[in-house]
């Protein structure tokens, strides 16, 4: 009894040392309320950002971009599949948010800053709905 | 309850131990922290203190390179950019992380880059790129008070400090130039102060676990204590119920030894009352004799009934003698071996001489002392009829009891050749008896130590001499 109550308590203990992942949490908050569906289907192009999303239940890594891919997320998608070239992308990076036309939102950092940003333009071209909460980062 | 008070006073002693441990830990990390604060504190103040002027400065310059209006001239002019830009990136240091200018957006509450002073690309902003600071308040703050601004940032990655230089053009704030400074301030303080923070964290740990074990075993203690005391109770309870029962049975034993002595006392009686009897039967033969003869006169007739009354007088001293043997004394009284003896004999001597047993005394004490005496002529008694018993039994050739006193010490000696060896160590047990002819109860010499030991707290030993056994008391006669 002593026992699972000892490893109960070490667990509550570490969980709350435990650093939460930042990034993580903001595209739990932010892309179901665009999708207004979970999972959602995504197409990564690092290992890095994959490895952020394995991590939730909210979305699904697809490992080859094809038609059942819902987002992109990144940066560097230069050879794109015909199948996925269209496909809405949320960056992150300035760069890419600023030049990829089917950039409809970004969260990226700067001066340490986490920044969020959407296109309303191009939102409406792949028919997604921002909610009133985050119109605000909107332009 | 002592010991029960020393218990409670200890347990306490414990806990306030234990409290004492963890606050003391707590109080000297929390005046740690505060320490470490305060050190953070006068290193931001000596660092914006050094950063003041030199912003200061380098708004006035960019506040007289860019015109009236900021935004406009710098999107209009990209050399100008530049050049400021160049400037700005001098100053980005280890102290320095970022340093940028930016001013509020035409609408809503974001702001947009207009310089940036960051070498590397990933770093670089754009020229209007929108910017949403962490503390939007602090930024409107300076901006609307037109005077510096600094403030600690806690969610911004690698920043310590932000501080806000306002650019004003016509004494109104048109831009802001943002000062972040790098961790490495913070980073030195916390590296100071690391290891004193290790230990004072390891120490509160250490407490905490100190606190919780000495609870723990103090709870532990206190249960374990409580079993025991609630088995003394019982244990204490029980001895009680058994000294009461042992207590009652020694009644029992003095109430069947009493009963024992008192079928030889009517035996006694008889002796002492023969000869009173007889002579009152002999004097009322008499006088009838004389009436009959007719030569019975007053003065014959008074002095008969006068000896009649005297033996009547007589045999009623023996029943008060009697009576006051079986009578128990509540407090000591003083009285001295020789009364003790007389007393006692007066009671026996009779049927000792009509069994035809010599009794010698020798009496050399007349020291008195404080004793209980009714219980004392039992014991003598009982010794002396012992005595008597055996020679009978015996058949001892000039069976002589003698009784000696010296000081404080009483001797009750026969000449019936001792108790057997066999028999020695039993015959202060209860129930343990010699006595072939008559039904010995076992019980009169066990009576007899009992009273010399545990009431009288004297001493009754017995040994053989080359005659016989020889009885010795010995009593302190203390008056308490």
């Amino acid at each position: 009894m002593i026992n699972k109550k000892l490893f109960l308590l070490l667990v509550v203990f570490t969980l709350a040392c435990a650093e939460d992942n930042y990034e993580l949490k903001l595209y739990e908050t932010v892309l179901p309320l665009i999708f207004t569906k979970t999972p959602i289907k995504i197409y990564t192009d690092t290992q890095e950002t994959a490895k952020i999303f394995q991590q939730s239940r909210f979305f699904y890594i697809v490992p080859h971009c094809d038609h059942s891919v819902e987002l992109l997320v990144g940066n560097k998608f230069r050879h794109l599949s015909p199948a996925c070239a269209d496909k809405p992308l949320f960056s992150t990076t300035y760069k890419s948010f600023k030049m990829e036309p089917n950039s409809f939102g970004a969260f990226y950092w700067r001066k340490g800053r986490p920044q969020i940003k959407f296109k309303t333009k191009t939102l409406h071209r792949y028919h997604l709905i921002l909610p009133k909460t985050l119109q605000r980062y909107a332009r | 309850m002592r010991e029960k008070i020393k218990n409670l006073r200890f347990i306490y002693i414990f806990y306030f131990s234990a409290v004492l441990v963890l606050v003391g830990t707590l109080t000297i990390y929390t005046l740690f922290g505060e320490t470490k604060n305060y050190i953070e504190e006068v290193t931001q103040k000596i660092y914006i203190q050094d950063t003041q002027d030199l912003a200061y400065n380098f708004a006035e310059m960019i506040a007289n390179e860019t015109g009236k209006n900021i935004y406009i001239n710098l999107k209009e002019d990209e050399n100008l950019r530049e050049k400021l830009e160049k400037n700005l990136q001098l100053f980005i240091s280890k102290r320095y992380r970022y340093i940028y200018v930016v001013d509020k957006a035409p609408k809503g509450q974001n702001y947009r880059f207009l310089l940036d002073g960051s070498k590397k690309v990933e770093e670089k902003s754009d020229f209007g790129e929108f910017y949403e600071p962490l503390h939007v308040t602090k930024f409107q703050e300076a901006y609307k008070s037109a005077h510096p601004v600094y403030f600690t940032q806690e969610n911004a990655h690698g920043v310590w400090i932000t501080f806000l230089q306002p650019i004003l053009k016509d004494g109104k704030t048109d831009a802001l130039l943002v000062v972040d400074f790098s961790m490495q301030g913070h980073k030195l303080i916390d590296n100071s102060l690391s290891e004193l923070d290790g230990v004072l964290k390891i120490s509160i740990y250490v407490g905490i676990f100190i606190f919780i074990i000495i609870v723990f075993f103090s709870y532990i203690d206190h249960k374990r204590v409580k079993v025991l005391e609630s088995f003394k109770d019982k244990l204490e309870m029980r001895v009680r119920q058994e000294v009461e029962k042992n207590r009652q049975k020694e009644q029992q034993l003095i109430e069947q030894s009493r009963l024992a002595q008192m079928g030889e006392m009517i035996s006694m009686i008889a002796h002492q009352w023969r000869q009173p009897l007889s002579a009152i039967s002999s004097a009322s033969a008499s006088i009838s004799l004389k009436a009959m003869l007719g030569k019975l006169d007053n003065e014959t007739a008074l002095e008969i009934s006068t000896a009649i009354s005297d033996y009547a007088q007589h045999l009623s001293t023996t029943i008060d003698d009697f009576r006051n043997f079986f009578k128990s004394n509540k407090e000591k009284q003083e009285i001295t071996y020789t009364e003790l003896i007389e007393n006692v004999l007066g009671i026996i001597e009779v049927s000792i001489e009509n069994k035809n047993i010599k009794l010698v005394k020798h009496l050399h004490s007349n020291k008195s002392f404080y004793s209980y005496p009714n219980e004392l002529k039992q014991v003598l008694l009982n010794l002396i009829k012992n005595a008597e018993d055996i020679l009978l039994e015996k058949k001892v050739e000039n069976p002589t009891i003698t009784i000696e006193t010296d000081e404080n010490i009483l001797r009750v000696r026969d000449n019936a050749g001792g108790i057997p060896p066999d028999s020695m160590h039993k015959i202060f047990d209860p129930y343990f008896s010699t006595k072939l002819d008559k039904n010995g109860t076992g019980l009169g010499l066990y009576m007899s130590k009992t009273i010399i030991e545990e009431h009288c707290h004297g001493k009754l030993l017995v040994k053989n001499d080359e005659e016989g056994a020889v009885f010795t008391i010995v009593l302190d006669g203390k008056k308490d």
